[in-house]
């Protein structure tokens, strides 16, 4: 069964309209990620409204593609003006720059370029194999298990994902707690409505998304100073690396990529998280470690690889659990419930079609990110030199226009403002929104299960005892807190004394 | 002003928030009130909990050295927090005109208000830029792809 689905998914990918939404994700994600005031996160926040017209599978394959686009299109502007397309981008900046400056910004790119293919296919294989495997887990979550998977969703990506833990699942709870407004599905009664029928289907959480990743980005644009960006205007050198340049970055490659495809699956953590952690490891192992900085190309193959490897290990909890791995995943899970697909252990069965297809796509966006990097990189530079205050009003428009299409409502326009502000002020205490996002996404999950576990044990959570899987999923949520408070340091530091 | 206070703030925007949806609660009915009810006093925990946490490290901050620790990052100067502020202003109002005006009508004037106060490009750049993106909205979004854009008072010309 599981064979017939990822053949199907296969021969699915090459239908000719699927091909060219791959296509046209990763150039829109490449040019994206040149572009330092835009995110992955984000460009997936605003096209996914584009994505309604769409056949699910073609949609979600180019936002899919646009994330992995987006990955290598970082280490452009990272490599030729020194500030990172991306988040995931900046280690590639401490040597992908250096090396620019010799005069060698297209092997640079090149470098870039051979190692995000690496890293990218290594975790779409990871993900062909593991997902599915973790699937057939899953099918045997009920309400308790999935009472289990909401819960670690909210609590390991609030206290995981850096920070104050007390911040994390704020933001999470508050989410949660704004999934309640609309009708209740157990008593059909109005909750948190205020007698306004905007309000009686709940807060679109496409709207929440956009308000939250793309409204405070475009006002943190507009509020910096334009920077006199040291760049290199031109590329000039060859980009593929030769053979000979290339076998010595393999061992660097494939432990960086393996890094990044674990970073991807542990929720909360990303491409910012796994190309700092890959740098410093290639460095540990590096025999010349006061070469890194002078601009190495391991300096560059080592970040790149594992941030692209991050797309695919953080699409496997996605897929597999509904726990998103990364922010542009939990985007990613708004994009398939748009669709009318539960995030959840039944997108493998119940919409196997999809969620194959939307593996291979992931898989062959790999490979369109690289034909299409050596064909568009040197056109990408453009889009390095678009200033700030330009690009934070273009942003706001997108989003106005993207908020208003999911309900053609203007009232969602004005509640993906609010929500801008809200967002904005957030990010000035460094206070995350994914787990708001995720609050919002999995509270009607939470919400059901919770009322079921309690129908299953006559009024009482304690049912949830009886089911392993469940406990399992709360011990994890449990544990992930408390090593985030004091008492996990007060433990450690007894560990290390004793 | 200070990150703590901006924690505060913000801590008190959520307990206010979860205050309103309680009250909203005493007129459910059990079942559909139980989880709500949950979820605000774990709300009310947290932001007491991230304003003490926030006061702890801000102390700590001043005592280190001795100055008002803790600034919110990204602060801009006087003339830049009221472009700033003008800037917000405009999307608000950008908002406000979308349904009466249109999409095609009001983005434009969005688009170069928003440049000039910027400072961004020159008037006729933002015009162009204007136009062109409302052209560009027009046959992806309308003509290509067909999803809803408020017409306002083109609706009789664009359909």
């Amino acid at each position: 069964m599981v064979f017939d689905n990822i053949m199907f998914g296969l021969t699915n990918v090459f239908q000719p309209f699927n091909l060219l939404m791959v296509s046209l994700g990763t150039i829109i994600g490449i040019f994206v990620g040149a572009m330092p005031g835009l995110s992955a996160t984000m460009a997936i926040a605003l096209l996914l409204p584009l994505t309604f017209s769409l056949d699910a599978a073609a949609g979600l394959s180019m936002l899919a593609a646009l994330y992995m686009g987006a990955m290598y299109g970082g280490s452009i502007s990272a490599i030729l003006i020194r500030t990172p397309g991306t988040p995931a981008a900046a280690a590639t900046v401490l040597d992908g720059y250096p090396m620019a400056q010799k005069g060698q910004a297209g092997r640079a790119l090149g470098i870039s370029l051979v190692a995000s293919l690496c890293g990218g296919v290594l975790s779409s294989i990871a993900l062909l194999l593991v997902a599915p495997a973790l699937g057939v887990l899953a099918l045997q979550f009920g309400p308790l298990e999935l009472l289990g998977v909401a819960v670690l969703g909210i609590t390991i990506i609030g206290s995981l994902g850096g920070g104050s833990v007390f911040m994390g699942l704020l933001s999470g709870v508050f989410g949660l707690l704004l999934s309640q407004v609309g009708i209740d599905p157990i008593t059909g009664s109005a909750r948190f409505t205020f007698g306004n029928i905007n309000l009686y289907s709940g807060i679109p959480f496409v709207v929440a998304l956009i308000g939250l990743f793309s409204i405070p980005q475009a006002i943190k644009l507009v509020s910096q100073k334009e920077e006199e960006a040291t760049r290199i205007s031109k590329v000039s050198d060859r980009m593929l690396p030769t053979w000979k340049e290339f076998v010595p970055l393999i061992p660097t490659i494939i432990r960086s990529s393996l890094i990044g495809i674990f970073v991807g699956i542990v929720p909360g953590t990303g491409g910012d998280t796994a190309c700092w952690f890959s740098y410093n490891e290639t460095k540990r192992f590096s025999k010349h470690k006061e070469l890194f900085g002078t601009g190495i190309p391991e300096g560059i193959a080592a970040p790149e690889s594992s941030n692209n490897a991050v797309v695919g290990g953080a699409l496997i909890p996605t897929i597999s659990l509904g726990i998103p791995g990364s922010s542009a995943t939990a985007v990613l899970m708004g994009g398939l419930m748009v669709h009318g697909m539960m995030p959840g252990p039944t997108l493998m069965t119940d919409y196997a079609d999809v969620t194959y297809t939307l593996i291979w796509a992931v898989m062959l966006s790999n490979f369109a990110m690289f034909i299409f990097g050596l064909l568009f990189t040197r056109a990408s530079i453009v889009v390095t030199r678009v200033k700030n205050k330009v690009l934070g009003p273009i942003i706001v428009v997108l989003c106005v226009i993207g908020a208003f299409a999911i309900n053609n409502s203007v009232f969602d326009v004005g509640l993906m403002f609010a929500f801008g502000l809200l967002g904005y002020f957030m990010d000035k205490i460094k206070m995350p929104v994914a787990p708001m996002v995720l609050g919002l996404i999995l509270g009607g999950l939470m919400s059901n299960s919770y009322y079921q576990t309690l129908m299953i044990g006559h009024g009482s959570l304690s049912v949830l005892f009886t089911s392993p899987i469940a406990l399992v999923l709360l011990a994890i949520a449990f544990i992930s807190i408390l090593q985030a408070t004091p008492l996990f340091s007060f433990l450690k530091k007894k560990k290390k004394q004793a | 002003m200070s990150r703590h206070a901006l924690t505060t703030v913000l801590a008190v925007f959520f307990c206010a928030v979860a205050g309103i949806f309680y009250f909203d609660t005493l007129d459910m009915v059990k079942a559909a009130n139980e989880l709500p009810r949950l979820l605000i006093l774990l709300v009310f925990a947290l932001s007491a909990g991230m304003v003490i946490e926030s006061y702890k490290k801000n102390r700590k901050e001043t005592a280190e050295t001795k100055t008002t620790a803790g600034k919110v990052s990204g602060g801009v100067d006087k003339a830049g927090f009221l472009r700033l502020s003008l800037f917000v202003v405009l999307i608000a109002a950008y908002v406000f005109l979308l349904q009466p005006l249109g999409y095609f009508i009001v983005t434009p004037l969005f688009i170069v208000g928003a440049f000039l106060l910027l400072q961004a490009t020159t008037l006729v750049a933002g015009i162009l830029t204007g136009i062109g993106f409302s052209v560009f909205v027009y046959l992806l979004f309308v003509l290509f792809l067909h999803l809803p854009v408020p017409m306002g008072l083109l609706s009789g010309i664009l359909g």
